[in-house]
């Protein structure tokens, strides 16, 4: 008598393709998912409960290490929620500038997050040594304005820790002017690369309604053709004043995905430009009391991180530390739905779409 | 003085100059006395037949033809290794290896000694002979499909008259060997893998015998020697009279030898490294040494059998033939890196897809094709020029039967237009959505 | 007392919430609106289904110890009126346990193990509830504000969860 029995797969915590320490446990029939578990917590460091302990502007560098890919957005989402809870308002110039350095920031993100999508579908890593290029001369800027190229603790309550350099805008409209070229060099590479194509298209479908029940945000929400984008719908930073559109998907596959990626990048240049023609003269920052003390209360905001709706719920009791900072975490919540794609699918469709919802694990840990 | 350190960042460039160019003085100089390599070996059996029974004459000038094989795959296995990191750099933009001795070119020596101080782990749960066993048995076939490559009008190793079966037969000894690997090291990913290839492997043993057979009935001979003479004395290469064929060969023999963009059998981002996962040390670097030597095998073969071996429009009445030789193998082999730098992978299905509803059935029809076309040219063997005509023709049916077999299983090709950006008109969920496709 | 751009005020929804379900709002304030525990499943499923309310995506979900209860907080937003829905439940600390929203929103699923994980708050009729960061068997929850005063309690294992000494489980 044969007995058939799935057997189990371990994908991670060291895997080429998951993108940290991520471990999805799959119970495999052939070539076919049947079951799948993901365990996170690998890189769990209690950020929420250790910043209960420090106070407001301590807590800043903990943002930077949730989602070290991405570390100026959660800069920017932390301290506009202080700011609203707070009631400060930042000068004019910081506001800019916060735009210029967020946009900056979404662009070297989805390069990493494209580029590995291209190496999960079996690239030998030259298109993501291609846009590394580009994301290693923004991090380039970032290091000469605040020291720090990935875990930047560049935004202040108030404002923005440091003045760009005088050699900065040079480099930045020269990489601006170069950027929709070398996205046009990728979409020749890969977006009618017959290979490419057949890896990502119709695998991995999320249908529209599905996406927003299963309270999926960012590019994963738009691949679907959601038209939902907080930077319009809820705008901060005065992200109103400034003329992009929000690029959508087709039918919700990782292809779809990858080109809102790549869409998104285009539009953020466009937003670099309008913001720094429009960079006002004054000071960068606000004086506010080194132990701020907001009025007791509670707020939700968020930010449009690149992965995602960057939620930061803060409780305040009128004490110099926060009383409870959650983080919402785009990464880990845009999960939600990977059980029900990679069940049925073969394991190189499910590593295929893993890769193109792009998660960072530290900033599902925390 | 300025204008000295001007041209300090072309010194490199003037060194490798300067070497080609002594490279080049030096082979002119030595032709004549390298431009057939089977004289020793000749030289060595006219010496042991006086002192020593024909056996024995035999054995060691035979003896002198492998070291010389075995010693081209060696030298090889390194610079192979060299060239492939260094080109794949400059496709990456990267600078490559670059630290050990000039241009790095120590690099593979160094890493060879890094690989053997490694320690060898073996898993608990291993069956520990098969696991043994495999990488030093997979050495076995890719040095023994060497013997019949025809390097040169004299220079055959094995002058055999199935050199291609022999070949065929030879190269698929390595199934068995992955598989062992695989299965021994009791690992789910080295299963996977190890199945994946010989799925793979058979699959794509049809195609490959099919483009084959088609060489084998226009040549008339399946020895390597006489299909290359073939070539030169109808003045054609094979590739062009049936690139069909080529192609064929070609692709199935990248998923023969899982090199990009059918290297399923290890695909990095999916099962890590395949059959080999277990392996560390210089258990590893064996199975990437086999490889790497198994690529530069297709071009080889790729050589002989496609493009007319050691012949090059009359340059090898001058140069050794054996350096033309070389030479189409390393061009082939970067073909290979070029592929490999550049395309994603295949999936498992897709791969049997092609295999068996597209390669299949296609070198069916070019094989019947290029059966009637041998008869007419055994027939009319007055006419030679109507093999230049065949030749158009196989071009044209070879685009034609692509474009066919693309429409009856529908690839159409992916349209620029379809990649243009939907923009959203309004914000907002579902109907918001339906807003914007009514729009478009 | 902050109102982000796209939030309900609470006067507003807890009037919504009263008319459909008259008892069900216990308190509200500027920004948030509280209400009852055992209500929490048909309010929800009310405003997801609603088309003047059109809650169809749970935003976020978290919990915050008060010392003496735990609040429970649900963030709702609706993306076609581009609104967002502050709700907050109140629970005991020592029968902590809430009906789970998996069924309505399915973005709860991760967002409830967490709060499992960090609060031990239990939620009812989760489809797979396992503590997601930590291992099990970790003492404690760490989130709640007595965690590192707890008696005869010291976080982490003595060894590593699942491992028999000097056996390798395969």
């Amino acid at each position: 008598m044969t007995v058939q029995e799935n057997y189990e797969l371990n994908i991670g915590p060291q895997h080429p393709s998951t993108h940290g320490v991520f471990r999805i446990k799959v119970s495999m029939n052939g070539e076919t998912i049947e079951d799948l578990d993901m365990i996170v917590g690998y890189l769990h460091r209690s950020m929420e409960k250790l910043s209960e302990e420090r106070t407001y502007t301590q807590n800043i560098p903990f943002t930077d290490r949730a989602d070290y890919l991405a570390a100026m957005s959660n800069n920017l989402g932390y301290c506009l929620a202080i700011e609203k809870l707070a009631n400060v308002i930042p000068p004019q110039r910081a506001t800019v500038l916060r735009v210029i350095f967020a946009e900056l920031q979404r662009i070297a993100s989805h390069a990493m997050a494209n580029g590995t999508l291209v190496s999960d579908a079996g690239a030998w890593q030259t298109p993501l040594l291609y846009m590394f290029r580009e994301r290693e001369k923004i991090l380039d800027l970032f290091e000469m304005t605040c020291g720090a190229r990935l875990t930047t603790n560049y935004m202040r309550i108030g404002g923005v820790a440091f003045e760009p350099p005088a050699e900065f805008y040079p480099l930045l409209n020269d990489l601006l002017g170069e950027l929709p070229d070398k996205i046009d060099e990728y979409m020749d590479l890969l977006s009618t690369n017959e290979i490419f194509i057949a890896r990502t298209k119709n695998v991995g479908i999320i249908n529209p309604k599905d996406a927003i029940n299963a309270s999926l945000s960012g590019p994963a929400l738009r691949g679907s053709g959601v038209p939902w984008d907080l930077r319009k719908a809820d705008p901060y930073c005065d992200y109103d004043n400034y003329d992009f559109d929000v690029p959508l998907g087709l039918i919700g596959d990782s292809y779809d995905r990858f080109m809102v990626r790549m869409f998104e990048v285009k539009e953020s240049v466009k937003i670099i430009k309008q913001a720094l023609n429009n960079l006002p003269l004054g000071m960068h920052k606000t004086q506010i009391p080194l132990a701020l003390r907001p009025e007791p209360g509670q707020l939700y905001f968020r930010t449009e991180g690149p992965r995602g709706e960057l939620g930061y719920f803060v409780v305040s009791d009128g004490g110099p530390a926060p009383y409870r900072l959650h983080i919402r975490p785009p990464s880990l919540i845009n999960l939600s739905l990977l059980k029900q794609l990679a069940i049925g699918s073969s394991l190189p469709d499910a590593i295929v779409t893993l890769g193109s919802i792009d998660i960072v694990v530290g900033e599902i840990d925390r | 003085m300025s204008l000295i350190f001007s041209f300090i960042p072309y010194i490199k460039r003037l060194i490798v100059l300067i070497l080609i160019l002594f490279g080049l003085a030096v082979g002119f100089i030595l032709s004549k006395a390298l431009f057939d390599l089977s004289i020793y070996s000749n030289a060595v059996f006219d010496f042991m037949i006086d002192k020593s029974s024909y056996n024995v004459a035999y054995f060691s000038s035979s003896l002198i033809g492998a070291l010389g094989i075995i010693s081209f795959i060696g030298l090889v296995l390194l610079v192979g290794s060299w060239v492939e990191r260094r080109m794949i750099a400059k496709f990456q933009i990267r600078v490559g290896p670059n630290r050990v001795g000039i241009f790095g070119l120590l690099q593979p020596i160094a890493d060879a000694i890094k690989l053997m101080q490694k320690e060898v782990l073996v898993p608990a749960v291993a069956d520990k002979l098969l696991f043994f066993i495999a990488p030093v048995a997979i050495f076995i076939p890719a040095i023994l499909a060497w013997a019949p490559i025809p390097w040169g009008p004299n220079m055959t190793y094995l002058n055999i008259n199935i050199g291609i079966l022999y070949i065929f037969a030879v190269s698929s000894l390595t199934v068995p060997i992955i598989f062992f690997a695989g299965w021994s090291s009791m690992n789910h990913y080295a299963l996977l893998g190890s199945m994946r290839t010989v799925a793979m492997m058979v699959s794509y043993e049809i195609p490959i015998s099919l483009s084959l057979l088609s060489v084998v009935i226009i040549t008339g001979t399946l020895n390597l020697t006489e299909i290359v003479l073939w070539q030169s004395s109808n003045s054609i290469w094979l590739g062009l009279l049936i690139p069909f064929s080529l192609f064929t060969f070609f692709f199935s023999s990248t998923a023969e030898i899982n090199r990009t963009p059918n290297d399923i059998a290890e695909a990095e981002s999916e099962i890590v490294a395949g059959y080999h996962i277990e392996y560390s040390g210089m258990k590893a670097g064996l199975f990437m040494a086999v490889e790497l030597g198994n690529a530069v095998l297709l071009g080889a073969l790729v050589t002989s059998l496609f493009l007319n071996g050691w012949f090059l429009f009359g340059l090898e009445n001058y140069i050794p033939p054996y350096i033309i030789f070389i030479a189409k193998t390393v061009a082939i082999y970067i073909v290979l890196i070029w592929l490999r730098a550049t395309l994603p992978r295949f999936r498992l299905d897709q791969l049997m897809n092609f295999a068996w509803k597209m390669l299949i059935p296609v070198s069916i029809i070019n094989f019947f094709m290029i059966a009637i076309e041998t008869t007419i040219i055994t027939n009319l063997d007055s006419s030679k020029y109507i093999i230049y005509l065949f030749a158009i023709i196989n071009i044209a049916v070879f685009v034609g039967l692509i474009i066919l077999w693309s429409k009856i299983f529908k690839i159409d090709k992916f349209s620029p237009e379809k990649i243009a950006p939907i923009f959203a008109q309004k914000i907002g969920g579902i109907k918001a959505m339906e807003g914007t496709k009514s729009v478009d | 007392m902050v109102l982000t751009n796209l939030q309900v005020p609470g006067k507003e929804l807890s009037e919504i919430i009263t008319e459909f379900s008259s008892d069900s709002v216990l308190d509200f304030s500027e920004d948030w609106v509280q209400i009852d525990k055992s209500n929490l499943l048909k309010i929800l499923n009310f405003m997801h289904t609603n088309s003047n309310i059109d809650a169809a995506q749970l935003c976020n979900l978290t919990a915050v110890d008060m010392l003496d209860y735990f609040e429970v907080h649900y963030h709702l937003q609706s993306l076609d009126l581009k609104k967002l829905y502050s709700l907050k439940v109140i629970i005991d600390r020592d029968t902590s346990s809430l009906p789970s929203i998996c069924d309505i929103y399915l973005g709860a699923n991760l967002q409830e193990r967490e709060i499992f994980d960090l609060f031990g708050i239990t939620f009812t009729n989760h489809p797979d509830l396992r503590r997601i960061f930590l291992w099990e068997g970790f003492a404690g929850h760490p989130l709640r504000k007595d965690f590192l005063q707890m008696e005869n309690v010291t976080p982490g294992l003595p060894s590593f969860p699942f491992e028999e000494e000097g056996k390798q489980n395969r």
